[in-house]
């Protein structure tokens, strides 16, 4: 699973890149600005082209656009929405806090940062990414098999109520009022398909001189 | 908070850094000394945005490496820069100059 960190400090973000290597996490991806993480993540055409990333690790400190501004703005675009935020902040600007979670942040995690807590909380926003993802693709797949089963209600032909049949040729009434021979009518308004044969009785009837096979 | 030292204080200040960050503590160290004559020229300059700039970076990498000492003085650095106090300015840049001729490093 892919993780996106973003700090404007290269040494924070060396920092968090070994801490999680280390810990076995090798698929990272780093910004050192929102503009370059914007990039990444394809937010320009609403994330259609970006990088898969599955968690993001955002500094709240940085110059022009701010950490809790830039998750803000990733929040804002559909595709992006369910990918988790974890804020990394020093101890000082716990006030932001609260405009981070706002802004959508899920979890923060407190600088300088402690290698087993970072892991730790990494793991779990993967873990609740993958269950996220998971529940997605059911819903996806739900949703397909319902509009399958909607199309195909719509396609089955019933019949049913009252249908006016002549006592004697057999003709049935139609809708439009005119009198229809059943096959011509059942064919119609069902999925049913004739086959033509003669039964006994009829031979007898129509041809007399043959004998029934 | 760390405190100022005086010049014939060079005691060796053994700080415990993670095995894991081994790499990139030489080039952590080396930026640090970039960071140190940035300062110095800032001083010359009174350009507190700069020493502002370089004390809040110092601040926010120092203890993640476990130099603890030097996210202090950034922080002292940051203050005395936002007041526009030239004398505490110096007295910090001095105090980073010794950190980092003292710092020992032993790797746990």
């Amino acid at each position: 699973m892919s993780i996106l960190i973003v700090d404007d400090s290269n040494e924070n973000l060396l920092l968090l890149q070994s801490i999680l290597q280390t810990g076995g996490y090798k698929d990272l991806l780093t910004a050192e600005s929102a503009t370059q993480a914007f990039k990444h993540l394809g937010i320009e055409d609403s994330g259609r082209n970006g990088t898969d990333v599955d968690l993001v690790l955002m500094d709240i400190q940085m110059p022009e656009i701010n950490g809790i501004e830039t998750c803000r703005r990733i929040k804002e675009v559909e595709r992006l929405r369910d990918i988790p935020i974890i804020m990394v902040t020093a101890v000082a600007q716990r006030e932001k806090l609260q405009l981070a979670f706002a802004a959508g942040a899920m979890d923060y995690i407190n600088k300088p940062v402690n290698k087993i807590e970072l892991r730790t909380r990494v793991g779990s926003a993967l873990k609740l990414k993958q269950e996220m993802d998971k529940r997605k693709a059911r819903e996806a797949e739900l949703k397909k098999r319902t509009e399958e089963l909607e199309q195909a209600l719509k396609e089955v032909k019933v019949l049913r109520g009252f249908i006016p049949i002549c006592a004697s040729c057999k003709k049935i009434r139609n809708d439009r009022g005119y009198w229809q021979l059943v096959e011509a009518y059942i064919r119609e308004h069902s999925e049913a398909e004739f086959s033509h044969g003669i039964c006994p009785d009829c031979i007898k009837k129509f041809f007399p001189g043959v004998e029934p096979g | 908070m760390t405190q100022p030292q005086s010049q014939n204080q060079r005691e060796r200040i053994v700080v415990q850094v993670d095995t894991d960050l081994k790499e990139l503590v030489p080039g952590f160290l080396r930026n640090r000394q970039k960071d140190l004559r940035s300062l110095l020229a800032a001083v010359e300059q009174s350009d507190y945005a700069t020493i502002e700039a370089l004390g809040h970076t110092m601040k926010g990498d120092g203890g993640g490496y476990g130099f603890h000492g030097i996210s202090d003085i950034g922080k002292s650095l940051e203050e005395a820069a936002e007041n526009q106090n030239l004398q505490e300015v110096k007295k910090w840049v001095k105090q980073l100059s010794l950190y980092l001729e003292s710092v020992e490093i032993v790797y746990k």
